[in-house]
């Protein structure tokens, strides 16, 4: 009886612990399918709906938060998938809420993904109907990275071709092994930044400037605002208009055809003496230079020292000499023998004079 | 008088005998079953030996198979860089058809020599014989006792089995990568529906009856005294690993139709 006990504890025991797992089992199930929580129901509209499946999962910012429901077949261009979404994740799905169709992973099942939008919009209500977005077109993402890839092909064969150049030409690499080149390029960067930093600061100031030009304070607004500036501005163009149709010396200077041809033929005449100009200014510098670099004896006089020296104490002693003489020639001037000579020389100037 | 069994060849005139014999053994189970009074501690004495004695081999293979599938497969899931995918995978496998089966295989082996021998020795030794005689219905008492008990048993093991399968499946899987518990819980269930479960479940009972049925018809039926015990033991394994199987591509089919298998 004691054994028969045993046996049925036993038996009840694995019938509660088989129901257990088979409750779990089916609890874990229900969980993931949104069976157990309160819902709300949503729909969009797709054109294609790329396989996608009763049951396969709804995401919004990456996170299961419920399974699609129905699929319904409104017309021959049109599918409405009516999705069951958890109620916690209501307040933050909107109407302007889209729905597109993606893949779990690269192979894996389709899910409809949520993406919200920017702006205001009122969060969902039960059996609302939200935009949708078609579905990643993969056949024409391929045939498209075909075309791309064919494009890379030709662009690597370019590059081949170019490399290939390169290595073949010593410049590059002597450029390349240049390290004062690196330095000279990481100081022109430099300069660069500086120059963008100058253009930032240059560019506030304009700023400032046409902000207060703006407001009315600064000289350029007091110019800007000034009427003599406009008066001036007038008269300018009344003078542009004036020499427009040849009034006043500078309108007929412009439209008189013979002065054009007078100032043409100065303008000829001026170009004719700066070229005899120039070639007078080449005579010179060559002249010049002959004397500088040449072996005559202007040159030897002029470059050599001791024959300058020597010219220096000539003319010392002739300035000397004509002091000497003029002393000489004051005291003839009082010698008994031209005495007489110079009195009648003061004579005749006094006469002169007195005429 | 036109015959049929003159013109069919000696083995499918065995095969149609035997089916023939088995359906009208089938039938008379039935009428038995809903025919008072019912022998329910003797179903309850069977099913502690069908359920609770087959436990630990069925635990354990499980336990191996959970483990051997995931090591098996990982390399596969990896040079395909879809190694995040194994416990979807061996969820899959192990609770839509390798638990089931696996089970119904074992309980086959087990529980229908077992029922076959242990049948066949009462009636070669005409016990079962000496049961009517005292007034007592065999087939009440013998055989709707051990189909019920095994019907009613080995769902329950086939769960068992699905729970340390995918134990050891997450064991298995952390040998080599490193994940957690709820994690590997939670990506098993993500591809597991209800349309997995249920002709799961179902087949398990139409297992467990096949088994039941095919082990008592096979010791019931049992002849030549104990040399024809073996066979009865031998033939009672033999077709109901079949029926199994049998079973198993039907319920499959059925599924299939009715749009369950996605």
């Amino acid at each position: 009886m004691k054994e028969k006990l045993t046996q049925n504890i036993k038996v009840g025991f694995l019938v509660l612990v088989g129901t257990a797992i088979f409750v779990i089992t089916l609890y874990l199930i229900g969980k993931k399918d949104n069976l157990f929580t309160a819902g709300f129901r949503i729909s969009a509209t797709f054109k294609d709906v790329k396989g996608l499946m009763i049951g396969n999962n709804v995401r919004f910012s990456g996170i299961n938060i419920g399974t699609v429901k129905e699929l319904i077949i409104v017309n021959d261009s049109t599918v409405k998938v009516v999705m069951n979404l958890q109620e916690t994740s209501r307040k933050f799905i909107r109407k302007s809420t889209v729905a597109k169709i993606g893949t779990d992973g690269l192979i894996g099942n389709k899910i409809i993904i949520l993406n919200s939008m920017p702006g205001e919009s009122a969060v969902v209500k039960n059996g609302d109907e939200i935009d949708s977005e078609s579905p990643f077109d993969s056949d024409a993402s391929l045939r498209n990275l075909e075309d791309i890839s064919g494009e890379i092909s030709i662009i690597a064969k370019n590059l081949k071709e170019i490399s290939d150049k390169v290595n073949q030409s010593d410049v590059v690499w002597d450029l390349l092994a240049d390290s004062t080149m690196s330095s000279e390029l990481r100081s022109t960067f430099l300069y660069l930044n500086q120059i963008g930093a100058n253009g930032a600061e240059l560019t506030g100031d304009l700023r400032i400037i046409a902000k207060n030009a703006r407001s009315g304070t600064g000289n350029l607004a007091v110019l800007l605002n000034d009427s003599t500036l406009a008066s001036f501005s007038k008269d300018l163009r009344n003078i542009m208009t004036d020499i427009k149709a040849g009034k006043g010396p500078l309108g007929t200077l412009i439209s008189d055809e013979d002065a054009a041809e007078n100032i043409q033929k100065t303008l000829a005449n001026v170009k004719m003496l700066s070229d005899s100009l120039a070639y007078v200014s080449t005579q010179l510098t060559s002249f010049s230079k002959s004397i500088s670099s040449g072996a005559g004896s202007i040159n030897s006089t002029v470059s050599d020292s001791t024959f300058i020296n020597n010219l220096n104490n000539t003319m010392l002693h002739i300035s000397n000499s004509s002091l000497k003489l003029e002393e000489n020639l004051e005291g003839l001037k009082h010698s008994f023998l031209l005495k007489r000579y110079f009195k009648k020389l003061e004579k005749k100037k006094l006469k002169e004079i007195n005429k | 008088m036109f015959k049929i069994e003159l013109i069919l060849p000696r083995v499918l005139k065995s095969f149609l005998d035997e089916t023939g014999a088995i359906a009208i053994f089938t039938g008379r189970f039935f009428r038995e079953l809903f025919r008072p009074r019912f022998e329910f501690n003797e179903m309850l004495r069977q099913c502690y030996f069908i359920g609770v004695k087959s436990l630990p081999l069925v635990l354990a293979t499980a336990f191996i198979m959970g483990m051997v599938l995931t090591i098996q497969s990982r390399p596969t899931l990896v040079s395909f860089g879809a190694e995040s995918r194994l416990p979807q995978m061996v969820a899959v496998s192990l609770i839509r058809e390798i638990a089931p089966v696996i089970t119904a295989l074992i309980c086959a082996g087990k529980i229908g020599s077992g029922i076959g021998a242990e049948l066949g020795s009462m009636k070669v030794t005409e016990q079962i014989d000496a049961m009517e005689v005292s007034g007592t219905n065999p087939y009440k008492y013998l055989v709707v006792t051990r189909v019920v008990a095994t019907t009613l048993m080995i769902p329950l093991l086939a769960l068992m089995s699905d729970a340390v399968g995918v134990w050891a499946s997450y064991l298995g899987a952390n040998i080599k990568g490193d994940m957690s518990w709820s994690l590997y819980i939670t990506r098993a269930f993500e591809y597991v529906f209800f349309a997995d479960i249920y002709p799961a479940v179902f087949k398990t009972f139409l297992f467990g009856f096949a088994i039941g049925i095919v082990g008592c018809y096979k010791g019931m039926n049992s002849q030549k005294g104990t040399e024809g015990v073996g066979q009865s033991a031998n033939s009672a394994v033999v077709v109901a690993s079949l029926m199994v199987f049998i079973i198993d591509l039907l319920v499959v089919q059925i599924t299939d139709v009715f749009g369950m298998i996605n």
